[in-house]
C-alpha cells in the first residue's frame, strides 16, 4: 500500500491515478494517525515553500514526519515541492525551517538559467543511477521557479539543465525527491513511479 | 536543452467537444473524454482544454467532467473555463489540473490573479490573450462580446507581466479553424525581454510549421483543427506527432 499525503492544494489524483493505472494499491491520507501507519509515502505537492510548510505545522505533521522518515525508514518519494520540502529551506515565501531531511537550500533561478519558471519536458543527466534504470532518454515534465542547485554528489541521481544545470533528482537512504512529475511525464512516469512502488526499499 | 511542446486545444462546449472557426460556429467534434484519451494513448506532450461555455455564461467549471479527463490523461492538463475563486483552483489541482488558464479575469479581477499567483506559483498560472489582427496591427480580442477591442497586444503584453504569468498563450482569433498557419509576426510585436515562455495558437495546419516554431525558439505551439480535423470537408481525425516526429522536435 503507497499512502499519499494530502498536501494542501495538491495534485493527489494525478499521482493516485497513475499508481492504480499500473496496479499498485493506493491510499490518501490526511492526517497524523493515519501517517504513522504509512509503510510507503508519497509527498506530493505544487504551491509554495512557506505555505506548505505551514499547512503541515498547522496540522502538526512536521515531527511525525520527520521521525517516519529519518528515523523509520519509511520509504519515502518527494514530487516537486514534495522533494523541495526535503531540504532545509528556501528563498520562496517568508523564511521557514524545511523537513531538513538533506541541508542545503532551494533557491530561485536567477538570470543564469534561461526560462522562469521551467515548465516543460527535460532529460536527465544521470549521476547515480544504480538499480532505478533510468535512462537518458528518458524526458520528464518539469514546472518549477525554485530549485536545487547543490547536494552531496553521492546524494544526486540526475542533474537537468534550464541553461544552467540543477538537480533535478536526489537520494538518501530511503528517500527519493524528483523535482519532475513522474505523474505527468506519461510512459517515463510509469517507469519511474513502478520503481518507486515495487523495487525501492531500504 | 529546453523543450518545445506541442499542444492540442480541445474546445467544449455544453460537455461536448467542438472546434472552433474565429471562435465562432461551433461544429461538434466528439466526446471529450475519449478524444483525451486517444491523445493520452499518443503520449501527447501536454493539453489545454477550454470550457467555452462556462467562461461565457460565468457558470463554474464541470468538477464531474474535468475528472473524467484528468483520470484518463497522463500528460499535463491544463484547463480554463469559468474559473473565478481561489477554492476553484484548489479544486481543479486535487482532481490533477496541472495548470490554469485565465482570460477574461484578466479584464475584470487582476487582484484575483496576484492572489492566484501568491497561493499556486507563476507555474501554475497561463494568461491568453487572443489576439485579432486589423489595420497592421495586432489588438485584444473580447470573446464575450465578440468585439475587436482598441487594446494593442504589445501595450497589453506589457502591461500583463506585472501578475507574473508562468507562461502566455497567444491564440490569434482571425486564423482559428483558419488552416492558414501560425501567425508568427505576432512574435515581432511583443516585447518579450522578460523571457516568459510563449505558446502561439491559431492557424496551425502542417507539421513543417512546427518544426519552424522550433527553430524560432518558441516554448510551445498549439492547435486544435490541425490535431482534430482533417481535409476539405473538415472531417474529424483525432491525431498527433507520430514517434518519428516527437523523437525530432525533442533533438
Amino acid at each position: 500500500m503507497i499512502s499519499i499525503l494530502k498536501l494542501k492544494s495538491g495534485n493527489i489524483s494525478s499521482v493516485e491515478n497513475m499508481l492504480k493505472f499500473l496496479g499498485h494499491k493506493v491510499e490518501i491520507i490526511t492526517n497524523k494517525s493515519e501517517l504513522l501507519k504509512a509503510k510507503k509515502l508519497i509527498l506530493p505537492g505544487i504551491g509554495s515553500f512557506d505555505e506548505t510548510m505551514n499547512y503541515l505545522k498547522q496540522n502538526e505533521l512536521i515531527e511525525t514526519l520527520r521521525l517516519l522518515i529519518i528515523k523509520n525508514e519509511v520509504p519515502t518519494l518527494g514530487i516537486c515541492m514534495g522533494m523541495q520540502i526535503l531540504l532545509s529551506s528556501s528563498e520562496e515565501g517568508k523564511p521557514c525551517e524545511g523537513l531538513s531531511v538533506f541541508p542545503q537550500k532551494i533557491k530561485k533561478f536567477d538570470k543564469n538559467f534561461s526560462k522562469v519558471p521551467h515548465v516543460g519536458w527535460n532529460k536527465l543527466e544521470i549521476i547515480n543511477s544504480q538499480e532505478m534504470f533510468l535512462d537518458e532518454k528518458n524526458f520528464f515534465y518539469f514546472s518549477h521557479s525554485y530549485f536545487l542547485e547543490k547536494i552531496l554528489s553521492e546524494n544526486v541521481i540526475s542533474l537537468s539543465v534550464n541553461g544552467s544545470k540543477f538537480v533535478s533528482s536526489i537520494k538518501k537512504n530511503n528517500v527519493i525527491g524528483a523535482q519532475f512529475h513522474p505523474e505527468k511525464s506519461h510512459k517515463y512516469g510509469f517507469h519511474f513511479l513502478d520503481y518507486f512502488a515495487e523495487k525501492f526499499y531500504v | 536543452m529546453f523543450n518545445f511542446r506541442v499542444i492540442p486545444v480541445l474546445t467544449i462546449n455544453e460537455g461536448k467537444l467542438v472546434k472552433t472557426f474565429k471562435f465562432n460556429n461551433n461544429t461538434y467534434v466528439g466526446d471529450p473524454i475519449n478524444t483525451v484519451k486517444i491523445f493520452n494513448n499518443k503520449f501527447v506532450d501536454e493539453l489545454i482544454i477550454l470550457d467555452i461555455s462556462k467562461s461565457i455564461l460565468d457558470l463554474e467549471p464541470d468538477f464531474e467532467n474535468i475528472k473524467s479527463i484528468c483520470s484518463e490523461c497522463f500528460s499535463p492538463i491544463t484547463y480554463g473555463g469559468g474559473v473565478s475563486k481561489i477554492d476553484h483552483c484548489i479544486k481543479l489541482f486535487e482532481l490533477g489540473v496541472e495548470k490554469i488558464v485565465f482570460n477574461n479575469v484578466l479584464f475584470e479581477d487582476r487582484k484575483f490573479l496576484d492572489e492566484f499567483v501568491k497561493i499556486f506559483g507563476s507555474q501554475s498560472m497561463i494568461l491568453s490573450l487572443n489576439i485579432f489582427f486589423q489595420k497592421d496591427d495586432y489588438f485584444i480580442y473580447d470573446y464575450r462580446k465578440k468585439k475587436i477591442t482598441n487594446i494593442k497586444l504589445k501595450d497589453f503584453f506589457k502591461d500583463i507581466l506585472s501578475i507574473y504569468p508562468g507562461e502566455i498563450l497567444i491564440y490569434s482569433v482571425d486564423r482559428d479553424g483558419s488552416k492558414r498557419g501560425l501567425d508568427f509576426n505576432i512574435l515581432e510585436s511583443i516585447d518579450n525581454t522578460a523571457n516568459i515562455p510563449i505558446i502561439l495558437a491559431g492557424g496551425l495546419n502542417n507539421y513543417e510549421e512546427i518544426l519552424e516554431a522550433k527553430r524560432m525558439k518558441l516554448d510551445a505551439v498549439a492547435g486544435s483543427y490541425f490535431f482534430t480535423m482533417h481535409g476539405k470537408f473538415n472531417s474529424i481525425l483525432i491525431s498527433y506527432l507520430n514517434s518519428r516526429q516527437i523523437e525530432q522536435i525533442r533533438e
